[in-house]
């Protein structure tokens, strides 16, 4: 009904004078045509246009009594919400690019009673008889827009209820000129929601922003990433925000873009849109300046560059963020260094590329990334690259160090299936007599994660291509042993891994009600060929833009069948 | 209707709407500061303005004499409301017909003295502002001020300078934006040598079109 309604009130003429005088700014008409008596048709455009001059004028907004059930109530609830903008903006109304800056600007519309020097306007009471040359016109009152605005009341996120969008909407399916303003709010009120954290009514009033377009050209790209944002839409969507420009936003946005650029393996454009990070100083990327951000498009670049062979240029890349970015540890970042050892680890690992290690971490972790560099050679094929590995980690002068070219060396002749060279290897990771183990604490448990994760990527090489029964023999027997010999914490997962082996289930234990494992296996470093695990992109904060206007105001009769305006277009009195 | 003569002049004090009658409009009426009003350009235009013209008159003082004369006058208004002018005129007078007969008859003359020139500067002041259209189409609309004015100065006589006070209701009419027509009543107070009382009394319409620059 109420569609029909607004049809309506759309269609008939009531409200065109009022509305004519609105588009053109000139508030003294308007005034004066809201203060002479009309007819019944006029009552609900009389409603509106009388709401739009307290609103411009920063008058006390009644509110809209509940009895009032005429089509137009939704617009005049819009008028309440921006009234309520204002409050939330505070004095930032003044420049923020929202339609307040013309508002709280003394000359944005016309309040004059009519132009011309002093004495030369003439004054004529309001009489039925019509005189050409005559204007109706009234003073209008002194504007309040100067006083703070207080609290809004109610707020925003009450007026911009769910009700109210509902009904918007209802209303814009017939009526089309209705539908941007229903994008607009549904914007407004999914960005509320999110800043107040509300996700799930966020993400449904985002769903209502369709399509974007409708939030017009300042605004359609941030409804795209509003719907992204929300979940609405698959990341995938974050490609078509390429190329549109976000302002403040640009480095969240491409970092967005680029997670959607990787998750689909479009590896050009990712290269495209994290370009710029890379031509960032390394030492503003991973300084106290840097941000997750910037991180991360570097990361995603050198994953493109990787994914595109273009081997010189990660390389130029992985030289120049690093060691800088060697102390930062966050998910971006530590998927960079597994990136740089990654491609290192097809290079024959001399002087040149120790140094490329050593810059990756701190001093102490060479050994480990060495390690990594010789599992990831294995894996790839690069036996002599894995060998070179564990030969720099057995003549390590620290001890930690060799235990881990031995953990090598057992991954090395299990992948070769060479069961004397395995028996050596083992038997050198741990003293034969545990009381001459020399290692202080905080060294025996890094080599006790060494040997699990040994142990972990041995049972799923032997899970996905089963060793033969000799080396499952082996296995069997030393995991036990192992067991052992590592700290008691790690127990668990040694049995894991063993009833693993023997394809045995994990015994459950109940706990609080709840039945679970006996043992979790702690996941470390498996040095096998891993799917390419898209890293989520890093959390942002986006500023998000306000609707320059959240209106919904009558055309002018000279666009009649026109969208219904927000506000006026900069220099004309075009509808924005 | 368009067979009248459509002459609603409407006077409204000049300027400012302060003088509006209406009755103030319901308090809460959004944005409102006191009562709608209708606005209108003035197309008689006087602030600045010099304004020339010269006419007839007729000198009405009941002194058996026919005083029909020429007068020239000249203005200038510092603003819409107040201006100041000089007019000089000359009359043509002559005994009138009964005059003529007493004086052939039994050779007396009037005791009055016959006006030929006056001499007079004063002020004037709008006191309204009005228009009328004379046939009911646009294009007939003229517009025009009612003014009062006061000027001192003298008659001349056949005999002396007369001392005189005028003041008079006027109306300065505009027909396009240089001509126009000024039509003053003048009620004229002049001081002669005479016999009976020396105050003369009497009532100078006058008639005068002229420019303004």
């Amino acid at each position: 009904m109420a569609p029909a309604l607004l049809t309506m009130a759309m269609a008939a003429s009531p409200a065109e004078p009022f509305a004519e005088a609105f588009w053109h700014k000139d508030l003294g008409l308007l005034v004066a045509l809201l203060a002479e008596p009309g007819d019944a048709s006029e009552d609900q455009a009389r409603a509106l246009f009388g709401d739009l001059v307290r609103l411009v004028n920063c008058e006390p907004l009644p509110p809209i009594p509940g009895s009032d059930t005429s089509p137009l109530r939704e617009l005049r609830q819009l008028v309440r919400l921006e009234r309520a903008r204002r409050s939330r903006l505070g004095a930032a109304a003044a420049t923020a690019p929202t339609l307040w800056r013309d508002i709280l600007s003394p000359k944005f519309f016309n309040r004059s009673l009519g132009a011309g020097p002093d004495g030369t306007l003439l004054f004529w009471p309001v009489e039925s008889e019509y005189w050409s040359a005559e204007a109706l016109r009234a003073r209008v009152r002194a504007s309040g827009c100067a006083a703070p605005p207080g609290a809004p009341k109610p707020a925003e996120l009450e007026l911009a209820n769910e009700v109210l969008l509902l009904n918007l909407r209802r209303q814009a399916a017939p009526a089309k000129a209705l539908r941007p303003a229903a994008a607009r709010l549904a914007y407004q009120r999914a960005v509320l929601l999110s800043r107040a954290g509300q996700l799930e009514p966020a993400k449904e009033a985002a769903a209502q922003v369709l399509p974007p377009d409708l939030l017009g050209p300042d605004l359609a790209h941030y409804g795209i990433l509003l719907r992204l944002e929300m979940g609405v839409d698959p990341p995938e969507g974050y490609a078509a925000l390429m190329g549109r420009s976000f302002g403040a936003n640009q480095s969240a946005v491409d970092s967005r873009l680029a997670y959607g650029l990787h998750r689909s393996g479009s590896w050009d454009k990712l290269v495209q849109v994290t370009a710029a990070a890379r031509a960032l100083d390394p030492a503003a990327v991973c300084g106290p300046a840097g941000s997750p951000v910037s991180r991360d498009l570097v990361y995603r670049h050198a994953v493109a560059l990787e994914k595109l062979g273009a081997s010189g240029e990660l390389d130029a890349l992985l030289a120049a963020e690093f060691p800088a970015c060697a102390k930062v540890t966050e998910p971006a970042v530590d998927a960079l260094k597994d990136l740089a050892i990654a491609s290192y680890a097809r290079r024959p690992l001399d002087v040149a590329m120790e140094g490329r290690l050593k810059a990756l971490n701190a001093p102490g972790r060479l050994a480990r990334d060495v390690q990594k560099l010789g599992a990831r050679a294995l894996h790839s094929g690069n036996l002599a690259n894995a060998q070179r590995a564990m030969g720099w980690l057995i003549t390590d002068r620290t001890a930690v160090g060799r235990a881990r070219g031995w953990v090598l060396e057992a991954e090395i002749a299990f992948a070769l299936q060479d069961g004397k060279r395995f028996d050596r290897a083992v038997d050198s990771i741990f003293p034969q007599d545990p009381a001459m183990d020399s290692l202080r604490p905080r060294e025996r448990d890094e080599r006790d994660r060494a040997v699990e994760e040994l142990v972990q990527a041995l049972v799923t090489a032997d899970a996905e291509a089963p060793a033969g029964p000799e080396f499952q023999r082996r296995l069997r027997a030393q995991i036990p042993v192992w067991r052992d010999r590592a700290a008691l914490k790690r127990e668990k997962s040694f049995t894991a891994l063993l009833a693993a082996l023997e394809a045995k289930p994990v015994p459950l234990t109940s706990e609080k009600g709840r039945r679970r494992p006996t043992a979790e296996v702690a996941v470390g470093e498996i040095p096998v060929a891993a799917p390419d695990a898209v890293l989520p992109p890093p959390a942002v904060q986006f500023d998000w833009p306000e609707p320059y206007s959240l209106l919904a105001i009558p055309p002018p009769p000279s666009a009649r069948g026109a969208d219904f305006g927000a506000w006026f277009m900069e220099g004309d009195d075009a509808t924005r | 209707m368009s067979a009248l003569v459509l002459a609603a002049a409407l006077l409204a004090a000049a300027p400012g709407p302060a003088a509006a009658p209406a009755p103030p409009p319901p308090p809460l009426s959004p944005g409102l500061d006191g009562v709608p009003v209708r606005v209108e350009r003035r197309l008689l235009v006087k602030s600045g303005h010099f304004f020339f013209t010269l006419g007839a008159d007729y000198f009405i003082r009941g002194d058996y004499y026919v005083s029909p004369g020429l007068l020239a006058s000249a203005s200038y208004y510092l603003d819409e409301s107040n201006g100041f002018d000089l007019k000089l005129g000359a009359f043509l007078s002559f005994l009138s017909p009964a005059a003529s007969s007493v004086f052939e008859s039994v050779g007396l003359i009037p005791d009055a003295q016959r006006p030929v020139g006056l001499l007079v500067a004063g002020y004037r002041r709008s006191v309204g502002y009005g228009k009328v259209m004379l046939n009911g189409t646009p294009g007939s609309l003229v517009h025009f001020d009612l003014q009062l004015a006061a000027h001192a100065g003298g008659v001349i006589t056949d005999r002396m300078f007369s001392p005189a006070l005028a003041v008079a209701p006027a109306v300065l009419v505009r027909f396009s934006e240089r001509w126009f027509v000024q039509l003053d009543v003048e009620v004229y107070a002049s001081f002669e040598t005479r016999q009976s009382s020396p105050l003369a009394v009497g009532i100078l319409p006058t008639l005068l079109a002229g420019v303004t620059l």
